[in-house]
């Protein structure tokens, strides 16, 4: 164990020493541009002010952008700043001059001009937003999808509309139907109520996690909101250490609770003891025919009440 | 449940008819209105904590309208370094609502606050004998009569009271960026989160002829949690590193539960019943803090070749002071320790390498590596099975050893990408995952998967995907008989012989550590035959068998079908319409085991007898429909949409054995169908006429639930809540003013 951390911590120390010398060694190297070759032209060829766009594109729908950062001019060294509409759309010297296509034309084009590759599109966003919360865009899931940046997000809307796209989870329940089956059951994470959002929870634009969630691992973003669950308890229930999935549906359940099956049928998976774990539950413990304390009311959980850990000397059996 | 900031109807009101008498809301021109606010009034015309779980719109009754959305005015005037900020309140009407403010400096820093409230209305029709219910200190009246069964209250129904289980969150958060030049920023966030309310809990006293005697109760939820986090980022064209500092504190302002017994019976010990004053404790769960240091890189060395990681260490400890074995008993054997002193120290490492072998190749590795030790101290605790029992010997099964769960796991992955001509892209990759544990029944585990994934354009209108998984975990060390040697006195271990060490069925593989093999197989299509018309369809099959299995779970199947349609037929309106149908079915198998002690025959699985052998299937079906219609009309002054929700669910549950009676059990089953208009009309520029009208009907049976009185059970009093049913209208009108 102790020798496996190290190795892991070897990795990682490994890892900052290889990039802090990638730092000081490749400072002075002009790290290759990632910009496609039509974006390397443009930005080598004049790029056409702000107003020479708008002598053409003055209504609402394009001047929103002027309500976000993307159209902010007044930010020192910014991509807006210096290349106004070009920093995205590229110098679209074609488009002044000839009425072409522009440089680069976002999410499913026009009537006029047809949508440019995925990745020149989102190379124009990657120019800027390659940090935080993009950073493990490269080789994510999504990417690998062929999405664009256009496909969630609108960038000329105002009222901080790209964030707010992002925050309404319709965006993302357009491509995950199961999701969106799940969260419309009984009980389920108040996603569709919009006190949350998939963001909460998960990184759209990947992440080191499985599921591409935004903390280390399942539980942790989990006991991120649930911290009372977190322990460490005097008696843990090893599933609850290991995964919350291992019982839990977090996108939504038919059960209470989120739970993947119905109690006591989800316990007896794992606990076959003699007397009542191992008892076969049926419609003879349900009124009238009977009354059986491990179906009614909270089922195994009416006494097995700490079932995410206990605190109590006696709580050994998860019931104080 | 009151809300801190909820605006009050007659307050909506007035400040309603403020806006309407002040001139500098209408607007002056039709382009620049970045600013909204909204006020109105609505009527919920049903009482039902199911309706407003999460609205808080639980009662029948007027709720008021109010939300607002302001920020700085445009700026285009080139000038650097220009203040901007933002507000915005959203359901400030209800119970949920929130407020969120921004203040910065473009290219310079930003401060963002957001306050948020959650509820979670769960029940309103529970009723206890309990004074205090929701307090941590819960009495029953001085006129109650103990009895050793629920049968045997007879001061049961006058003492009666309802319970209603609800909880809130109040949250605060709040960030901090600075950008401190072109490659370096720092951050740092901050979240205050308050949870407040009641849950049902069981309150367990006492077992007699091995049941328990108790009371499902409403418990006290006063939670606190506070997290800081503060970070460094680096980031040029090439490389990107961040590292952070985090710590969490979680406290529980009730760390025990103290509940006075109702029950008598004469197995108890003298001071146990309800007669000598008992008082029963629950151990509420603990304080606890952790701390984190993370760090994460990535280097493009070209713009084919890319390396990123991350390391994330994490410490986490709790040392709440234990509460005594029993509250009634005095304990002959003391307690080891006072308190805990737990932790739990965790590290995560990830590496991913992802390269351009060709034009049209990718490869992409991956290694993520998870440690769970948990440094708890072990000691020998003897249990006292409820406050009322005695307390055993070192020498018998009730003398415990807490189990310090370690987990350590390697996960290592490869992919491939091929691109084909055209829009063909065939993907196919490899994963390893061995995964070692402490004191459970598999130390180790490993599990192989493989998948390919044909992406594939047939035609400029059509594209589709599928992709297929195998995966095969091995587990072929499982010992049952280690969760029961590593949680028991090594001395009471040392009397038993081969046969005897075990308390779950030996013949038991729990479904999360033995072999499976799972098979997936997930199949879409989308068609574009115009601009107008979108069509997606989706199925999905899964596939987990477990092979070895005897006693558990042997088989779970999942199958979902999936269908979204979208249709514009011209610009001012659009239709979508989709359906969804899943499938979950779970086979498992048990052994009932009744009497007997250890060496009673029962095992090997020769000497069993197979008339207690049992099995039951479960299967959830699950159809959700949904469509919505948005339209434009008046020369887009008029906006009006129509949105459909609709969900059936229902799940069997099959019950089987040859030799043991039974009868089945009904179906569970829930629907849920909600019908929603929304209209805005303008009235002039910046000035909106908005009307919402939902309908929604909720209908639900379920049989732990339904006909389960209070005292339905003989030895465990229940709050006796009944499945939720409700159909509910919902009116609001508001007027939005923009400027």
């Amino acid at each position: 164990m102790e020798i496996k951390r190290l190795v892991a911590i070897g990795v990682g120390l490994f890892v900052v020493v290889a990039f802090s010398l990638g730092i000081g060694l490749l400072a002075s190297i002009e790290p290759a541009s990632a910009q496609t070759t039509q974006n390397t032209q443009d930005q080598q060829s004049a790029t056409p002010a702000t107003n020479v766009c708008l002598a053409c594109h003055n209504n609402p729908v394009v001047t929103s952008v002027f309500e976000t950062a993307h159209g902010n001019s007044s930010i020192p060294g910014s991509q807006p700043a210096i290349r106004g509409c070009a920093s995205c759309h590229g110098a679209s010297t074609a488009h002044t001059g000839a009425m072409q296509a522009p440089s680069v034309v976002f999410g499913d084009g026009s009537s006029r001009f047809p949508a440019s590759n995925v990745q020149t599109q989102n190379q124009a966003c990657l120019t800027c937003h390659q940090t935080r919360e993009t950073v493990h865009w490269t080789a994510s899931v999504h990417q690998s999808a062929d999405l664009s940046c256009a496909s969630c997000h609108t960038v000329h809307a105002g009222h901080n509309a790209v964030l707010n796209q992002l925050n309404d989870s319709s965006i993302c329940l357009s491509c995950h139907l199961e999701q969106r089956s799940q969260l419309n059951r009984r009980s389920h994470h108040p996603v569709t109520e919009g006190l949350m959002s998939c963001n909460d929870c998960h990184n759209p634009h990947g992440s080191d996690t499985v599921a591409l969630l935004s903390r280390s691992t399942v539980n942790e973003t989990c006991t991120g909101c649930h911290a009372e669950k977190r322990g460490p308890f005097l008696w843990e229930h090893q599933p609850v250490s290991e995964d919350c999935t291992t019982c839990h549906n977090p996108h939504g359940s038919t059960q209470a609770s989120m739970l993947a099956t119905r109690q006591p049928f989800l316990c007896q998976t794992c606990h076959a003891e003699a007397f009542h774990p191992s008892t076969l539950y049926s419609g003879t413990g349900l009124p009238p025919a009977g009354a059986q304390q491990n179906l009614l009311g909270a089922s195994c959980t009416n006494c097995h009440l700490a079932v995410h850990g206990s605190n109590h000397p006696s709580g050994s059996r998860l019931t104080r | 449940m009151n809300s801190n900031f909820n605006l009050g109807i007659r307050h909506t009101i007035w400040l309603l008819a403020a806006l309407l008498m002040s001139g500098l809301l209408w607007p002056k021109n039709a382009i620049a209105q970045t600013s909204s606010i909204e006020l109105g009034l609505g009527y919920n015309s049903d009482d039902s904590y199911q309706l407003g779980q999460y609205s808080g719109l639980t009662q029948t009754g007027g709720f008021s309208v109010a939300g607002f959305s302001l920020q700085s005015p445009t700026d285009r005037s080139g000038e650097t370094n220009k203040p901007y900020w933002r507000a915005s309140g959203k359901n400030l009407g209800l119970e949920s609502g929130s407020l969120d403010a921004t203040y910065g400096r473009w290219g310079s820093f930003s401060l963002s606050v957001n306050y948020a409230q959650l509820p979670h209305y769960q029940f309103n029709d529970g009723r206890t004998p309990f004074n205090g219910s929701g307090s941590p200190n819960q009495t029953l009246p001085a006129n109650w009569t103990g009895a050793s069964s629920t049968a045997g209250f007879t001061e049961l129904t006058s003492s009666l009271k309802q319970v209603n289980i609800d909880t809130q969150r109040d949250r605060f958060t709040s960030g901090f960026e600075w950008q401190l030049n072109q490659t370096w920023q720092l951050m740092s966030e901050f979240r205050h989160e308050t949870k407040q309310g009641n849950r049902a809990l069981g309150a367990i006293f006492g077992t007699a002829g091995g049941n328990p005697r108790g009371s499902i109760v409403s418990r006290p939820i006063d939670y606190q949690t506070d997290e800081l986090t503060v970070g460094l980022s680096y980031a040029n064209q090439s490389s990107q590193y961040n590292i952070s500092y985090g710590v969490m504190q979680f406290s529980n302002n009730n760390k025990t539960l103290r509940f006075q017994n109702p029950f008598n019976h004469p197995q108890w010990t003298q001071g146990a019943n309800f007669s000598d004053g008992a008082i029963g404790q629950i151990a509420l769960e603990p304080d606890n803090n952790s701390s984190q240091f993370s760090f994460s890189g990535t280097r493009s060395f070209s713009s084919a070749t890319r390396l990123s990681g991350s390391v994330i260490s994490t410490k986490l400890e709790q040392n709440d002071s234990f509460l005594p074995y029993s509250s009634v008993i005095a304990a002959a054997t003391p307690l080891p320790r006072a308190g805990l002193s737990g932790r739990v120290d965790s590290l995560t490492a990830n590496l991913n390498f992802s390269t351009r072998l060709s034009s049209r190749s990718t490869l992409r590795l991956r290694y993520n590596y998870r440690d769970r030790d948990n440094k708890t101290p072990q000691e020998t605790y003897l249990r006292i099975a409820g406050d009322a029992g005695p307390q055993g010997s070192l020498l018998s099964s009730q003398a415990r050893i807490n189990r310090t769960y370690d987990l350590e796991r390697d996960k290592l992955s490869a992919e491939v990408n091929y691109r084909f001509a055209g829009k063909t892209r065939l993907s196919a990759g490899y994963e390893f995952e061995k995964t070692d544990r402490s004191m459970v029944d598999v130390t180790t585990t490993e599990e192989d998967t493989g998948f390919i994934k044909v992406n594939f354009a047939p035609s400029s209108t059509s594209s589709g995907s599928i992709k297929l998984s195998r995966s095969e975990r091995d587990a072929s060390n499982y010992d049952s008989t280690v969760p029961f040697v590593m949680g028991h006195n090594p001395d009471y271990v040392a009397t038993l012989v081969g046969n005897q060490l075990f308390e779950n069925d030996p013949l038991l593989r729990r479904f999360h550590l033995t072999e499976r093999n799972r098979d997936e197989l997930s199949a879409s299509m989308n068609f574009y035959p115009t601009d107008e018309i979108g069509l997606s369809l989706l199925a999905k099959l899964a596939d987990d068998d477990y092979p070895e299995v005897k006693i558990g779970l042997q088989e779970s199947e999942k199958r979902s079908l999936a269908a979204d349609l979208s249709f514009t037929p011209a610009a001012n309106w659009m239709v979508s319409v989709y359906y969804n149908y899943d499938n979950y079915t779970n086979q498992q198998t048990g052994f009932a085991r009744r009497g007997g002690g250890r060496p009673t025959p029962f095992y090997p699985e020769s000497v069993r007898d197979p008339a207690n052998n049992w099995s039951v299937q479960s299967e959830d079906n699950v159809h959700t429909f949904g469509a919505g219609i948005d339209w434009k009309l008046m020369g887009k002054r008029l906006d009006l949409s129509l949105d459909i929700n609709y969900t059936d669910a229902q799940t069997e549950t099959d019950p089987f054995s040859a030799g043991t009676p039974f009868l089945p059990l009904p179906d569970v089953n829930t629907e849920i169908g909600t019908i929603s208009l929304t209209s805005n009309y303008q009235l002039q520029p910046g000035r909106e006429l908005s009307f919402g009208y939902v309908y929604e009907r909720y209908q639900s049976d379920d049989w732990s639930l339904d006909g389960a009185g209070i005292n339905t059970l003989s030895n465990i009093l229940l709050l006796g809540n009944q499945s939720p049913e409700y159909a509910a209208h919902i009116f609001q009108v508001s007027l939005i003013f923009s400027f």
